[in-house]
């Protein structure tokens, strides 16, 4: 037998060896909670969305530790286990927590993996494409942490609140969301941004693309010409309106505003409720413009 | 210093390197700690601290072995696994798995791109038969190809799936799945001592192969087969941590400076002092601003980047 087929052969056995070890890989057992009482439950969060729905289920003094991306007040007293993308699983198992609460919005599943595989209950929220997706959640969420009732409350008292908007007839104004700067990032038809606009009466310039989030062009908006901008995020640049879009319909009239981080980020049944009704006074004239001195 | 006392001293470092993975951390533990130790401690040992360690040394010795026979081959200074395309297939291949929505796929698939890529570049230069600096420009520019690709997938793919292949190119070796670990040890260990007893081949491949050939050795087999073992590596280690770079590049210079350029001598050298780095970079980057790990890829960055200062900077003077 020559080398070369010595060689094949060798290389052949190695990924069929890799292929089995990979197939064999068992899958994680999810441990039973132990301390079932809602009162004595250790959390840790493993990001803001986790942490903001918890409080709103009156959980936040449970949280033992959350990640540095949480709000300043959220983090006080608690302790840190890192960053969203890259948790200390180390730090999250001295914890010693009863479940530990993540999000496939956000966390890898690599951490999420490893921390089922050592043993510790966790709870993975779904993604997130609609106000029903945050309200499945947050049932979900209650259940797991015996507090369905108080979230099926919460759930009435924000479905009430967001029967009572009632945008009117005539033509929607055209919506334009800022997510980043550089590049600049907006929301397709597939978030539930796009379905906070329309709830509030406006239109998303870019509710014919269907994707999530997605880097688009100056030339674009300039084209489809929105009548309002609002926008959030870590880098605000707004300086960028009056020397990218000083054309646009929406710098002309002032008609730019901004959204707080977290709301619109790490949403809960109510803070949607909280941004619907915020747009829809932007939408009638309302809110406060980042022009206004 | 004698080459006992050479060897001494990377005993020394490798035992330092090891004691400090496992003690330091989240948590740092005494050696009487180890006799006292809750459930949690223990957790967080076996379960966590010591395949990382093991992981880590693992994957640094891999790459350090790789990097010494490439430069060896290939005459030059700056090869290492990645020059080659070998990074560049091996994101390609994360960036499928991750594309496919499950985490377990991903260290096959980064396995597979980096074999697939070392098989381009054979399959390509099997045909011209290049010389070195050819082969190294191809490699290159397989590198810039596969980039683009990868660029191009994450530019399109959806935005929750961005992160995960972010840590995997950038190097982290917190979440390799456990299963592989073991193989990966027997794989890598095995072709390495293969590689080290055959150091004599790339101490003469290592003279131009003008000199090879008339002593014998056929130059295209050897350098084929040298490939394919460093590939092989260099796969398995991409499988564990992602894209780790510098370490293949950094320690051959540094083992051959302490140990000599006979293979024999510096392959094990590299194997031991590649390890001891990584794991030592590895326990840096988990307590340097603790509870927040930075990814390794970051450290190993940085004092490769130093090492290269410090040694055109030694260049210069010698030209002067």
């Amino acid at each position: 037998m020559n080398s070369n087929k010595k060689l094949a052969i060798s290389i052949i056995f190695l990924l069929i060896m890799g292929m089995t070890v990979l197939i064999l890989n068992k899958g994680s057992h999810q441990p039973p909670m132990e301390n079932s009482s809602v009162k004595g439950i250790r959390i840790v969060s493993m990001g803001p969305y986790a942490t903001e729905n918890l409080f709103l289920l009156g959980l936040g003094d449970n949280i033992t530790a959350l990640t540095i991306h949480d709000l300043p007040v959220r983090r006080a007293g608690k302790e840190i286990i890192g960053t969203l993308i890259d948790p200390n699983i180390e730090k999250i198992l001295s914890m010693k927590p009863d479940i530990v609460i993540a999000s496939k919005e956000g966390n890898m599943e690599g951490s999420l993996n490893k921390l089922s595989q050592l043993g510790i209950r966790t709870l993975a929220l779904d993604q997130l494409h609609s106000f029903d997706d945050i309200c499945r959640n947050f049932i979900t969420l209650g259940r797991e942490l015996n507090s369905e009732e108080t979230a099926e409350n919460i759930l009435i008292q924000s479905k009430q609140r967001l029967d009572r908007i009632k945008p009117g007839p005539g033509k929607k104004s055209k919506v334009f969301f800022i997510l980043g700067f550089k590049p600049l990032i907006t929301t397709g038809n597939m978030t539930y941004i796009d379905e906070m606009i329309s709830l509030a009466g406006g239109i998303n310039i870019f509710s014919d693309t269907d994707k999530k989030w997605f880097a688009c062009s100056v030339e674009e908006v300039v084209r489809r010409n929105p009548d309002i901008i609002f926008f959030t995020g870590m880098e605000k640049d707004t300086e960028f309106f009056g020397k990218r879009l000083p054309e646009i319909k929406a710098v002309r009239e002032s008609m730019v505003f901004e959204m707080d981080d977290t709301v619109i980020g790490s949403p809960t049944p109510a803070t949607f409720v909280d941004s619907v009704e915020t747009i829809y006074g932007l939408i009638s004239g309302k809110g406060k413009n980042v022009f206004e001195k | 210093m004698s080459l006992k006392n050479k060897y001494g001293l990377l005993l020394f470092i490798f035992i330092i390197s090891i004691l400090s993975g496992i003690c330091l951390g989240t948590k740092n533990f005494g050696i009487p700690g180890f006799f006292s130790l809750s459930g949690i401690d223990r957790l967080i040992l076996f379960e966590i601290r010591i395949p990382r360690v093991l992981a880590g040394f693992i994957v640094g010795a891999g790459l350090s072995v790789a990097g010494s026979v490439l430069q060896a081959i290939l005459r030059n200074p700056l090869a290492e696994s990645y020059t080659l395309g070998i990074s560049g297939g091996a994101s390609l291949g994360i960036c499928m798995g991750v594309l496919l929505g499950k985490f377990e796929v991903i260290p096959y698939f980064a396995f597979m791109g980096s074999i697939a890529s070392i098989l381009v570049i054979l399959a390509v230069s099997s045909k011209k038969r290049f010389s070195n600096t050819t082969l190294i420009l191809l490699g290159v520019a397989l590198n810039f190809l596969f980039s683009s690709l990868v660029l191009f997938i994450m530019a399109v793919v959806k935005n929750d799936k961005f992160q995960s292949t972010l840590l995997w190119l950038i190097g982290d070796i917190s979440y390799f799945p456990a299963k592989i670990l073991m193989p990966s040890i027997i794989i890598i260990s095995l072709i390495s001592a293969y590689i080290s007893f055959s150091g004599r081949i790339y101490d003469i491949l290592s003279m131009g192969d003008e000199k090879a050939v008339s002593m014998g050795i056929d130059t295209y087999r050897e350098k084929r087969s040298a490939f394919l073992l460093c590939c092989i590596i260099v796969g398995f280690c991409v499988s564990l941590s992602g894209i780790i770079g510098f370490v293949g590049l950094i320690i051959p210079h540094v083992s051959r400076f302490f140990f000599g350029s006979t293979h024999r001598k510096n392959l094990p050298a590299s194997f031991i002092a590649g390890g001891s780095f990584l794991v030592l970079a590895d326990t840096l980057a988990r307590t340097l601003i603790k509870p927040v790990e930075i990814p390794v890829g970051v450290i190993t960055g940085f004092f490769g980047g130093l090492f290269f200062i410090a040694m055109l900077l030694r260049s210069k003077q010698r030209e002067i």
